[in-house]
Order: C-alpha cells, then sequence, then structure tokens
C-alpha cells in the first residue's frame, strides 16, 4: 500500500510538475516587429509598339511632318512658304502727265463787230510705262484726276474737253469736260477720282486698234467782241494728270519684269535631330508650289540653291533642273481669279539633291529668279487683277529609302520612378525587342539627378538588330533581341535619385556599311516588351 | 512489466508517423467524464445521472505543421519577432495543415441504464481547416522569381471555416454480456458560418522564361461563403437579423456518431468511433463568389500612356476574368473524425492504450498515433498521453487528470502539456476542461474483474 501511495505521488509530480514547467524566455521583452517578405518577382511589365512615324514623330515638332507616300513607303516631309506676291506690289500703275495747248491761229485787231471762232483739235497721248509694259485696259478703283486750263486768249473761251480713253462706270460714255475761260477768268480745274472710270486704251486719235494710248478731243468757241484783240498765237494750255491710281484690272501686255521669289534661307531645323556619320536618302524630292493666279506665265530657274552643314560646308545644287527654266503656268484671261497650280520638282534625276541633303543641311539657300513672260513661255495675253497672288512654297520630301550608319539620336524623359526603388536590392531589366525594320540600334541610358549630373550610365549594347531585307526591298523576317541589365543594389540605390532618363541611341540600317539603301515601309514595328526580376525587401510598414 | 515496456515500445514505433493528431488525451478519460461521448459515443458513463454546467466545458485546438517559432521568428541578435516567410518556407513540406478546433459543450444530460446510457446534449463548433502546399508558401516567401520557366501550382490550396452548432441524442448498449458496447448519436446540425473553397478549385501560374509573363489558370475558381454577409454589408440587415440566423435557419442537416467497444480478453479493449458523419446544405445567406474556368496569360500592359502602373496592372489581370456573385445553396461535408484504440488494463488502476486517430478533411486522411498510460487513485484519475504529429513528427506529452470528489467533477487534458515550456517550439496547442455534476458514480471497473499485477 505503501508502495502504491509513493507511485502516485510520483505520477502526480510528474504531472503537474511538467505541466506547471513553464519557460516563456522566447517572448520576453519582444515586440512584434516587422513582416519580412523578400521575394523575387519575375514580372512582365509590358511593351509597347512603336511604327516608324511614332519613331519620327519627335521631327513634328521640328515643322517636319511623317507620313507615307504612295508606295505606302514612310516620307519625312517639310513645307515651308517661300514667298507670297500680291498684285499691288508687282504692279503699280504710274503717275501720268499729259500737257498741251491750243492756240487761236487767228489775229483779230478790233473787228468792230462780233463773231465766233470755233477750233477743234484731238491729242494723242502713249500711257508712260514701265519696261515693256502696254496696257490695254485699266479699270481704276481710286486715284486722282486733274485736268486743269490756262487761257491766254483775251476773249471769252467755251470749250468741251472729251477724254475718249476714260468712260465714266455709271454711263459707259467717255468723260466729258466742259467750262468758260474769259480774260478776267483765265483757269479752270476739273478734279475727280479715278475710281469712277475704266481706262481704254486699245484705240489711237485716229480710232485704229492700238495700245497703251490715251486720246483726247478739245473743241472751243471764242467769242469775238468787236474790241478784241487776238494773236495767233494766242493759247489755251491744259494739262491732265492721272495720279495714284489704283486698280482692279489691268489688262494688256505686263511684259518681262522680275518677281521677287529670288532668295530665301530656309532653316532645317529637322535635321538637327540628325547626327549620323552618314545618312543619304536616296530619293529626296524638292517640290515647288506655286500658286499663280496673275494673267502671265512666268520663269523659273534654280540657278542658285546650296546646302550648307553646320560646320559650313556648302554643297550647290547641279544638274539638268538647273540648265531648262520652268514654267509656271498662268489663267487664262477668261479665267480670271482661277489659281493656276504648278509643281517643279528637283529629283535625285534631274539634280544633285541627294547630294545637298547627305551633309545634313541646317540651311538651305533657295535663289529662286522668276521673271514674267519669259521668252520660253507661251505667248499669254496678260492681266493682272488687284486679287491676283503668286504663292511660292517648297516641299522637301525625304522618302526612307535610305542609308544611316550610326546616326546619334538623344532624348531626355522624366523619371519619376526613383521612390518605386526603394524596396529593389536587385534587378534585372529584360527587354526584348522584336524588329520588322532595317534598323538595329545600340541604347546607352544615363540617369541624370536635378543638377544633370549623370549618377549612373547603363553601358551602351545592341538592343535590337536590323531585319534581314529581301530582294523585293521589304525585311524578310522579325528580328528578336533579348537584353538583360542587372541593377545591383549599390547601381539601384544610385539612381534613385535621378530625376531624368537620357536615352542615347546609335541607329544603323542593315548592312549599313555597304551603302546599302534600305526601305521603310508604313507597316513596319518596333515592338518592345520590357520585364523585370525584382529581388524586393518589404516591411510590414512598408520599408 | 515486460508487457508494459513492450506496449510502451509499440506505442512509440507507432507516433513516428504521425501527422495529426486530435484530443487523445481528453479521450482517455472515457468512461469518467460523459463529454468524450463526442468522441466516442459507445463510452457508458459510471454515473448514473449526469449534468453538465452550460458553458462550463470548453474544448480547443489549434495545430499547425510548424512551429510557433517559424510563424514568429526571430532575426540574429534581435528579440523582437518578425513574421518571415523564408523561415515559414524552411518549415513547409509537401503539404501542411493548419487546423483550429473550439467546441463548447452548452449542455449535456446522462441517463445510464442498466444495459447502456442516453444522453441529450447541444454543442456550439467552429473549425477552421487550410491546407496548402509547398508552392504556395514558396510563392509567398520567394515569389516566382526562382520559378521561372516552371508552373507553380495553388491547387492543394485549401480552406474550409464551419461555425455551426448542434443538438442531438446519444444511445449506447452493452451485447454479448458486457463485451461489446454499440453506441451511436444522432445529431441536428445547423449551420451558422462557413467559407470556402469549392472543391476541385485550383489555380496555377506559369512563368515565361523569356518574357517573365505569367499564365494564370483557374479552374472551378468558386468561393462559397455562409452568414459572412452580415459582416460584410452589415447595413443591409435590420437590427436582431444575425440572431434570428444564429438561433434558427434553413441550414440544417443531421449528422451521425457511432462507436463500438470489444472486450478481446478482460485486459484487452478495442475501441473503434466514426464521428460527424454527415454534411451541412448551406441554404440560407449562401453567397458563392465565382470567377469562370480560364487560363490565360498575361504579357503585361501598354506601356504607352501609363500613369498609375499598380492600379493598370491590376486592372489587366483581373479583366481578363469574368467573375459573378451567385447565392446557390451548397453543400459541405462535415470533417469526420476516426479513433481507433487497444487498452490493455494491468490491474483496476492502469490502462496502456495505443491510439490512431483520423481528421478526414479535404478528402485527405492523415492518421496520427498516441500511446497513453492512465491510472486511478482515490479521488482522481490522471495519465500521460505521447503523441508525435505534424510534417516534422513533433513530439507531445500530454497530460489528463479528472476528479471524482463527490458530484462535482472537474477535468482538464491535453495533447500538449509542455506547451508552456518553450512554447516556441511547439506547432500544437490545446486543452479540454470541464466541470459536471455526477451522480451515482462509480469507478470504471470492478476491482474484482481485473487482475491487479501490482498487487501479484
Amino acid at each position: 500500500m505503501k508502495r502504491g501511495l509513493l507511485k502516485n505521488f510520483l505520477a502526480l509530480t510528474l504531472i503537474f510538475g511538467t505541466i506547471s514547467a513553464c519557460n516563456l524566455e522566447y517572448f520576453q521583452d519582444a515586440e512584434f516587429g516587422d513582416f519580412v517578405w523578400d521575394p523575387s518577382l519575375a514580372i512582365p511589365v509590358g511593351e509597347i509598339t512603336y511604327t516608324i512615324e511614332e519613331l519620327f514623330e519627335e521631327l513634328n515638332d521640328v515643322g517636319a511632318q511623317v507620313g507615307a507616300n504612295s508606295d505606302n513607303i514612310v516620307s519625312i516631309n517639310y513645307t515651308e512658304a517661300l514667298q507670297s506676291q500680291r498684285a499691288s506690289i508687282f504692279l503699280a500703275v504710274l503717275d501720268q502727265n499729259f500737257n498741251g495747248n491750243i492756240q487761236a491761229g487767228v489775229n483779230i485787231n478790233n473787228p468792230g463787230v462780233g463773231s465766233t471762232v470755233s477750233l477743234n483739235q484731238t491729242f494723242e497721248y502713249d500711257i508712260e510705262q514701265r519696261s515693256g509694259e502696254e496696257y490695254d485696259s485699266l479699270f481704276f478703283t481710286g486715284g486722282a484726276f486733274a485736268l486743269d486750263f490756262t487761257s491766254q486768249i483775251d476773249a471769252t473761251v467755251d470749250f468741251t474737253m472729251t477724254v475718249r480713253s476714260l468712260r465714266e462706270k455709271a454711263t459707259g460714255n467717255p468723260l466729258v469736260v466742259t467750262g468758260t475761260l474769259s480774260p478776267t477768268s483765265p483757269n479752270f480745274n476739273f478734279n475727280n477720282t479715278l475710281g469712277d472710270y475704266d481706262g481704254l486704251f486699245t484705240q489711237d486719235a485716229a480710232g485704229n486698234t492700238s495700245t497703251n494710248k490715251i486720246v483726247m478731243d478739245f473743241a472751243y468757241d471764242i467769242t469775238v467782241e468787236p474790241t478784241t484783240v487776238i494773236n495767233s498765237s494766242d493759247q489755251v494750255g491744259f494739262s491732265v494728270s492721272l495720279t495714284d491710281a489704283e486698280f482692279q484690272t489691268v489688262f494688256g501686255d505686263i511684259g518681262t519684269s522680275a518677281l521677287d521669289v529670288n532668295f530665301e534661307v530656309v532653316n532645317l531645323d529637322f535635321f538637327d535631330n540628325f547626327n549620323a556619320d552618314r545618312i543619304r536618302f536616296a530619293e529626296p524630292v524638292i517640290q515647288f508650289d506655286f500658286a499663280n493666279s496673275f494673267g502671265f506665265p512666268l520663269g523659273v530657274d534654280f540657278r542658285d540653291i546650296s546646302a550648307i552643314s553646320p560646320i559650313g560646308e556648302i554643297v550647290p545644287l547641279t544638274g539638268a533642273a538647273i540648265d531648262n527654266p520652268t514654267i509656271v503656268g498662268a489663267p487664262t484671261v477668261d479665267n480670271i481669279g482661277v489659281v493656276v497650280n504648278s509643281q517643279l520638282e528637283l529629283n535625285s534625276t534631274n539634280s544633285n539633291i541627294a547630294d545637298l541633303l547627305e551633309i545634313q543641311p541646317n540651311k538651305m539657300i533657295l535663289q529662286v529668279n522668276a521673271e514674267s513672260n519669259p521668252a520660253t513661255g507661251p505667248a499669254q495675253y496678260n492681266f493682272v487683277d488687284i486679287n491676283s497672288i503668286l504663292d511660292v512654297s517648297v516641299n522637301i520630301e525625304l522618302p526612307i529609302i535610305a542609308n544611316i550608319e550610326n546616326l546619334l539620336f538623344e532624348e531626355n524623359l522624366d523619371f519619376n520612378n526613383g521612390t518605386d526603388l526603394e524596396e529593389a536590392k536587385r534587378l534585372l531589366l529584360r527587354v526584348i525587342t522584336e524588329n520588322e525594320l532595317p534598323l538595329g540600334g545600340d541604347i546607352e541610358i544615363e540617369f541624370l539627378d536635378a543638377q544633370n549630373n549623370v549618377v549612373f550610365t547603363v553601358s551602351e549594347r545592341p538592343v535590337f538588330t536590323g531585319a534581314p531585307v529581301g530582294t523585293d526591298g521589304r525585311t524578310t523576317e522579325v528580328t528578336t533581341t533579348t537584353v538583360d541589365v542587372n541593377f545591383q543594389d549599390a547601381d539601384i540605390r544610385a539612381i534613385e535619385g535621378a530625376t531624368q532618363i537620357r536615352v542615347l541611341a546609335r541607329l544603323s540600317t542593315t548592312d549599313a556599311q555597304s551603302r546599302a539603301e534600305v526601305r521603310f515601309f508604313q507597316d513596319y514595328e518596333l515592338k518592345v516588351r520590357l520585364a523585370a526580376q525584382a529581388d524586393v525587401e518589404i516591411g510590414a510598414s512598408g520599408n | 512489466m515486460k508487457r508494459k515496456l513492450t506496449l510502451l515500445s509499440l506505442a512509440m514505433v507507432l507516433t513516428v508517423a504521425a501527422s495529426a493528431q486530435g484530443y487523445f488525451s481528453f479521450y482517455q478519460l472515457r468512461d469518467l467524464v460523459p463529454q468524450t461521448q463526442s468522441l466516442q459515443p459507445a463510452f457508458i458513463p459510471k454515473n448514473t445521472l449526469t449534468f453538465s454546467l452550460p458553458g462550463s466545458n470548453v474544448g480547443l485546438a489549434l495545430e499547425a505543421d510548424f512551429q510557433l517559432q517559424d510563424l514568429l521568428s526571430k532575426p540574429d541578435n534581435s528579440i523582437d519577432f518578425v513574421v518571415d516567410f523564408d523561415v515559414l518556407l524552411d518549415a513547409t513540406k509537401a503539404t501542411n495543415m493548419v487546423n483550429l478546433d473550439v467546441t463548447s459543450h452548452l449542455m449535456h444530460i446522462g441517463y445510464k441504464t442498466k444495459k447502456g446510457a442516453f444522453s441529450l446534449f447541444a454543442n456550439a463548433r467552429a473549425n477552421v481547416d487550410l491546407m496548402y502546399g509547398r508552392d504556395l508558401m514558396e510563392f509567398l516567401a520567394n515569389g516566382n522569381g526562382g520559378r521561372v520557366g516552371e508552373t507553380i501550382d495553388f491547387s492543394d490550396t485549401r480552406i474550409m471555416a464551419n461555425v455551426f452548432h448542434e443538438i442531438g441524442l446519444g444511445y449506447s448498449r452493452q451485447f454479448l454480456g458486457d463485451r461489446l458496447i454499440v453506441g451511436g448519436r444522432i445529431k441536428q446540425i445547423t449551420g451558422i458560418y462557413h467559407a470556402s473553397l469549392a472543391d476541385g478549385a485550383s489555380g496555377t501560374i506559369t512563368t515565361d522564361a523569356n518574357d517573365f509573363s505569367w499564365t494564370i489558370g483557374v479552374q472551378n475558381g468558386t468561393a462559397n461563403t455562409a452568414g459572412l454577409d452580415f459582416f460584410f454589408n452589415e447595413g443591409d440587415y435590420p437590427d436582431g437579423a444575425q440572431q434570428d440566423y444564429i438561433t434558427s435557419n434553413d441550414n440544417s442537416s443531421f449528422a451521425f456518431d457511432i462507436g463500438a467497444k470489444f472486450k478481446v480478453f478482460d485486459w484487452l479493449h478495442v475501441e473503434a468511433a466514426v464521428n460527424d458523419i454527415g454534411t451541412i446544405e448551406w441554404k440560407e445567406q449562401a453567397r458563392n463568389y465565382n470567377t469562370e474556368d480560364r487560363e490565360v496569360t498575361f504579357s503585361g500592359v501598354q506601356l504607352r500612356g501609363i500613369e498609375n502602373s499598380g492600379d493598370v496592372f491590376r486592372d489587366s489581370v483581373e479583366s481578363r476574368f469574368s467573375s459573378n456573385e451567385t447565392q446557390r445553396a451548397f453543400e459541405t461535408t462535415l470533417p469526420t473524425r476516426t479513433y481507433l484504440s487497444a487498452s490493455a488494463f494491468l490491474g483496476p488502476r492502469n490502462r496502456f492504450t495505443v491510439m490512431a486517430f483520423n481528421r478526414s478533411v479535404f478528402g485527405e486522411s492523415n492518421f496520427s498515433y498516441a500511446g497513453a498510460y492512465n491510472h486511478s487513485v482515490k479521488y482522481f484519475t490522471f495519465g500521460l498521453v505521447g503523441s508525435v504529429r505534424g510534417n516534422d513528427s513533433e513530439f507531445n506529452l500530454g497530460a489528463n487528470i479528472a476528479s471524482d470528489i463527490g458530484p462535482v467533477q472537474l477535468y482538464l487534458a491535453m495533447d500538449n502539456a509542455l506547451v508552456l515550456n518553450r512554447p516556441e517550439r511547439y506547432s500544437k496547442l490545446d486543452f479540454r476542461f470541464g466541470l459536471n455534476l455526477m451522480f451515482g458514480y462509480k469507478r470504471w471497473k470492478e476491482k474484482s474483474e481485473v487482475v491487479d499485477l501490482d498487487e501479484l
């Protein structure tokens, strides 16, 4: 029995000793800290697809437009208005002044009886013009017409002046001025606006067809008193002036004169975005667009066109295009107000324009000579309407059929993801490119701080490879390139404070060194996929 | 003595492969504590009449396949805890279980007859089961960076949580004299709260080796809940609605517990019990959050013009799956618990037991084993239980004790009694205690029925 009690005691002691044994040292003074989560996450970040137009869209900011031509080849187009020639500047009607006199032609000395002496005389004048101009008609809209008479005859003179060449717009009748001159009032003045008249200069004094003539008929009656004394040399003088003439339309022959389209410096800013060892466009075109509503043809030549590179190299235009002046058409007299558009093209077949553009000019001098009614132009009846205009613009079209070697491209991008990297301890950035373009590129990335100091550089490396080109000019396959960029902890810490990324690209077309020219079709795409594997360490409080 | 050593050795060998455990120690209180009928319906209390005081019998078991120090780890030279998924991963095996079981015996009335016993009982129970594979923890700890070019399979991740109450009747009866006892309990189960992934729910993530794109596959992607809408959309319900729902609702069904004891020899008894045989059909407050079966590849987002990348990423993934919410009724199977035991009586006061236990959840069977020794003295019955559980075959030493002082019975049972001694080294916390009123108490065996080896 005692043995049993001892056993029970020992058993109970064991049980309660076991249960009551307490060691909570692990929890003593301990507080709950952070979650420690440091996974390595491999994620597909995303993709972005660039078309050719998008790759060159930066050029849009400097005036160039990127589109596609009729062959579906991407083309850079640069358009600039060169000159606008207006009729009021091109044609100024000269002031006209005509003088004449009519003598009495008889001697009268106290005849004792009264009588009347009547006289008639017609005057014809040539309108003063610049070289080669001859007007047939001129529809005035303004200006001044003045007629002054002065009589030396000591008698009353009643006169009628008929200006055949000026027709009143209201009636269509010639301008007729009548008046009386007397010894006590020997002067007579007539003034009116030219806008009330149309000028018709197509007949001479004899009524024959002519041009550029102004004809006036002068008739007067001298009232002879019994005591009148008149010498045959006594005369009535007159002067006619047409000044400050403004017109609606001028018909006739404008003659041959230069138009002010002669000198222009075009800034080709888009070439500032190119900096290449070589970039040669195979089929560039410079097209001049003339919009002409003057009623006469123009002769244009490109004798003085040249390109100037940023370092001052000058390449002049040569070739057939400059040897044969080109004609800009004009509307006929039946189509006043119509604008005739003419295009004159400089291309690789008629000029060395490709050589001009190969120096990547930032300026181009366009010294275009233009003249009215060129000798080699068509014979055409001329007119100038006050609304006639000659607009000249130039369009530089660069289809990207090119050989590019080491084209350097630089772009700065805002970088505001530094704080997102705080939890990253290692980062593998994988860039996967699928490239249809016959263009490969090496990329260098610089991370810049707010003071533009480079804080980290991802060294230059090939990121996408130019696709091979087939016999039809199209690329034959998509080239895929995978590039891994590893950022260690120190690298990530360095770029945390970056505010900008400078992307430096070095681009070359497929087989560039052999000077092969490749075509960039509009449907080509460069797909860039980004993936990342990041070792991150995330605490409960996010730090 | 030789037989004692043999039995103890057998018990230790059996525990080596243990992977789950359930109230081994409480089970050893058997006929003394009427609430053990919830583990073995064939137990016939020794008292004529038994009452439990409402709310005075509670059990809790929380166990996982990792130790507490794996969850709350301490970095070197630190006294503070951190939750470090890398540490958890180190503790993760191919299949891992986390289980929480809370039982409150609300009421128990037992009456013993000449050949058996009746019982009337009501319990409130809650259990949460989480099963996950190494892939899930590896993904949480390491992300997918180490599995590029491979598929991470979450298909073995399952979760089920049930809160329910049960009211039932039990009856056990002797046959073949007293050599065979068969018991059974029928109980009405009323489900209150539930959350689970549907059977067959699976998900995979395959990371492409080249571009890291994710191919995400979802099959049977349905999450079922019941009763949780009271919390998600509290404002949609009038006051008292949830209380009414808890008291009575349509989520009602019947379940069974069955068990048997057989006296092979006077000194050797074998027992078997299967509990919680049944299902719950969740009809009321059922919600189904469905994601269509799909396999999609997420290759990132369009980077052009992107601003809030986080939102764009999430929206991009979510937009590839269509989901909806329905209110279809669904049925869940109760986790069935099975006990097998063999007890050797070395006299009227000493008993050695070897046990096997299985809790079948998610269609998985995980037997665990234990060896126990119990001894009774005049006013107490007490015992020790040795068990091994979990992927790492964690050894737990449990203890139990029940009093038989007058009409008041107090009992306490723990499978892991050492948990307070450096609890960070354990993966299980459990206890079961209660207070009963006992009338007509007798010792579990008449002294004359077995041989008392101690007195030989």
